[in-house]
């Protein structure tokens, strides 16, 4: 069955589960390459021509993910890039031999990297910096131009590190004032001084760039390659596919740790999930440091990974693997003696991720009279989904959730789609049916222009109450799909921020291993996540750059942040089509009624009821 | 604010693990904010920020959407009384 994803780019998080194994042979990244260069062509709603504009638009792009404060190459690299690549990557792309391009700038990158934190070595180690002088740092690079020599690179850089330790005085300042006001111990008084603090961070960050293998530097340029297209186009590589799947159905195999990078190279174990495997086992402790993993538990010393300096995605791919097969985790105890460590085993076990599950409150409120009013609310973080074997569905869950807040006699709904990134179109589909009378919830357009509208599923609703979604920023995708449609059928008002994200964008994650030559290796191919299709509401406009305008506008700081589509790069146009055929709205509560304050609208509604009476 | 609320509001919590055992809504202080499934290390720096809560632990969006939520319910209900919908 094709499963549609409707889902904003997230960043991953460090819970600890799923798949180690060791990967012997891989595929032929040149020749994945080659078979995506060709998916996207074919696939892709925006049909671009695969030619020298693009090709720029790949380099350009591949650069900004690298270095996207332009700190590291310079304009002579750039200009070098430019002639050896600029036109022909796509070429190279499709005759399979990219690899060379990609690792070629990924080692002059790296070259640059290395210079750099050699370069924070010897100011730090120098004489103390003078904050008297006159200087100044942009704080955001991402648009400034390169350095145009190495030479104006190093004095970029000076002033860049001479910041960071500013910075770090600047705030282990504050901390010491803040602690002394309310009589707490200061957090940074056996911090490290702020040069070491900040040359570790930067000794981690190279570390971070030189453990990369061929499959990274594969996985870095065949993302750029595919967002140049749109940014929900991507390459999505073997390991990042098991975390997207893992977050689609809200449930992990593996310790039930949270982990977090040290500075100082180690991990350090930031929460434990209460009945998880690591919970249950109890010997892992917070604040506990993970200095080594042996991921099969064979007791061996050899097999013990030394995870130092070590990338956490990579720490949590070691702790991760099947149900029931255990990891042994060398671990320096937390306030044990300078020295001390333990070997801590734990059987990796399925955890469920709770918090990302749907959820419901009952508020009872009085109103002015004093009468009371019970009013359901039902958070929605995600529109997951368990797309393999259909046992996750957010949709059961909120019926059921619905179902118990119809029992408990609530006057009234509030749907929290705050911070939802989206997920499943068919659970948006299904869940949309609940709160309206059969009808059309969306409209999909593909790349040939033909519209097909969805329906929702049930002839009536279950829920006919009094309904408010509540949206912000971050509300993409599939909540956009569910806020639209409510709102155009004036079933619910939307509260929340101006707007929504403004993703109007169905992606389709395609094997890429599938698509390889008969024969050829396959493991670890990884997928294209591709835009096939737009979504319209059904009064026709799509929720593309402009998202759901809110109802009721309630000031936040999010709206004076660079949040949404718009500030993302290469996004889809907005635009418009016909309305859905069967695109019958209820009338409106009252015209302009959302619109007017708080106060004014209290003082219509109470003269309404007065009038009545 | 924070005392007109305890006037005014009861907050009952529902998670989908109790749909399933058909357990009833608990009572519970949305400013608490410990009811997570995951125990976290403690952040001396974090212990420090100054930031206030928002009162009873309500976001604005929230408590607003509570506002237009019991106004819509009162037009509903007289326009129902009205007999214009039914």
């Amino acid at each position: 069955m094709t499963r549609f994803w409707l889902r904003k780019a997230t960043s991953s998080v460090a819970v600890v589960a799923l798949s180690c194994s060791a990967w012997a042979q891989q595929a032929d990244f040149n020749e994945v390459g080659r078979q995506m260069a060709i998916m996207l062509q074919n696939s892709h709603f925006a049909r671009l021509p695969f030619n020298e504009e693009l090709s720029r638009r790949f380099l350009e792009d591949y650069l900004k993910d690298l270095d996207f404060q332009r700190l590291y190459f310079t304009q002579q690299d750039v200009d070098k890039f430019t002639r050896d690549y600029g036109d022909n990557l796509h070429t190279l792309l499709l005759q399979g031999k990219f690899m060379s391009a990609a690792s070629d700038i990924y080692r002059v990158f790296e070259q640059r990297v290395e210079a750099r934190v050699a370069q924070t070595t010897k100011l730090l180690n120098a004489a103390e910096f003078d904050f008297t002088a006159n200087e100044s740092v942009m704080m955001s690079r991402k648009n400034a131009v390169w350095p145009k020599t190495e030479k104006i690179a190093v004095d970029l850089w000076r002033l860049q590190i001479k910041e960071a330790v500013l910075a770090e005085v600047l705030r282990r300042e504050l901390l010491t004032k803040l602690a002394k006001e309310q009589g707490k111990t200061d957090p940074g008084s056996e911090d490290r001084s702020p040069k070491d603090k900040v040359l570790l961070r930067y000794k981690r960050f190279l570390s971070s760039v030189k453990d990369v293998d061929e499959e990274e530097i594969a996985n870095y340029f065949l993302s750029a390659v595919a967002r140049a297209y749109d940014p929900h186009t991507d390459y999505m590589s073997f390991r990042e596919m098991n975390r997207f799947k893992d977050g689609m159905k809200n449930e992990l195999v593996g310790i039930g740790a949270l982990l977090q990078a040290e500075e100082d190279g180690a991990t350090k174990i930031m929460g434990i999930v209460i009945g998880g495997p690591a919970d249950q086992e109890g010997s892992l402790k917070l604040n506990d440091r993970v200095m080594a993993v042996d991921t099969l538990n064979t007791r061996k010393t050899g097999d013990m990974t030394d995870i130092m300096f070590m990338k956490i995605d990579k720490v949590v791919d070691l702790i991760r693997g099947k149900e029931g097969t255990s990891v042994a985790l060398k671990v320096e105890p937390a306030g044990g003696a300078p020295g001390e460590t333990k070997i801590v085993v734990i059987q990796r076990g399925k955890v469920e991720l709770k918090d990302e599950q749907a959820s419901a409150e009952v508020i009872e409120m009085k109103t002015k009279k004093g009468a009371a009013r019970r009013l359901g609310v039902i958070t929605l973080p995600s529109f997951y989904a368990d797309f393999e074997e259909g046992k996750v569905s957010c949709a059961k869950d909120v019926e059921r959730i619905l179902k118990r807040l119809i029992e408990e006699k609530i006057d009234g709904l509030i749907l929290d789609l705050r911070n939802n990134g989206g997920g499943s179109l068919e659970e948006v589909r299904r869940m949309t049916g609940f709160f309206m009378d059969r009808g059309p919830v969306v409209q999909v357009k593909n790349t040939l222009g033909q519209v097909q509208v969805k329906d929702s599923e049930n002839g009536k609703p279950i829920y006919n109450g009094p309904m408010v979604v509540m949206t912000d920023k971050s509300s993409a995708s599939a909540s956009e799909i569910l806020a639209g449609a409510l709102q155009d059928f004036n079933r619910a008002v939307i509260v929340g921020d101006s707007s929504t994200f403004g993703k109007g964008t169905v992606q389709q994650p395609m094997d890429i291993g599938r698509m390889l030559p008969l024969f050829s290796v396959r493991n670890r191919a990884g997928f294209l996540k591709v835009t096939i299709q737009k979504f319209y509401r059904p009064s026709g406009s799509s929720t593309q750059m402009d998202g759901v305008k809110s109802d009721v506008v309630v000031p936040s700081l999010m709206d004076a942040l660079e949040v949404g589509e718009a500030f993302l790069d290469h996004p889809l146009p907005h635009d418009r089509i016909r309305r859905a055929p069967d695109f019958e709205p209820r009338p409106p509560v009252k015209k302009n009624f959302w619109s007017q304050t708080p106060s004014k609208r209290n003082a219509t509604s109470s003269a309404g009821r007065v009038s009545k009476k | 604010m924070t005392k007109e609320d305890k006037v005014n509001f009861k907050f009952f919590k529902l998670r989908l693990e109790d749909v399933e055992k058909e357990a009833p809504f608990k009572s519970y202080d949305p400013a608490d904010e410990s009811g997570s499934y995951m125990r976290r290390a403690k952040d001396a720096t974090a212990d420090l920020d100054e930031t206030p809560k928002w009162p009873t632990g309500l976001h604005p969006v929230k408590r607003e959407a509570l506002a237009v939520l019991r106004d819509l319910i009162d037009l509903s209900e007289n326009a129902r009384m009205a007999g214009l919908i039914k």
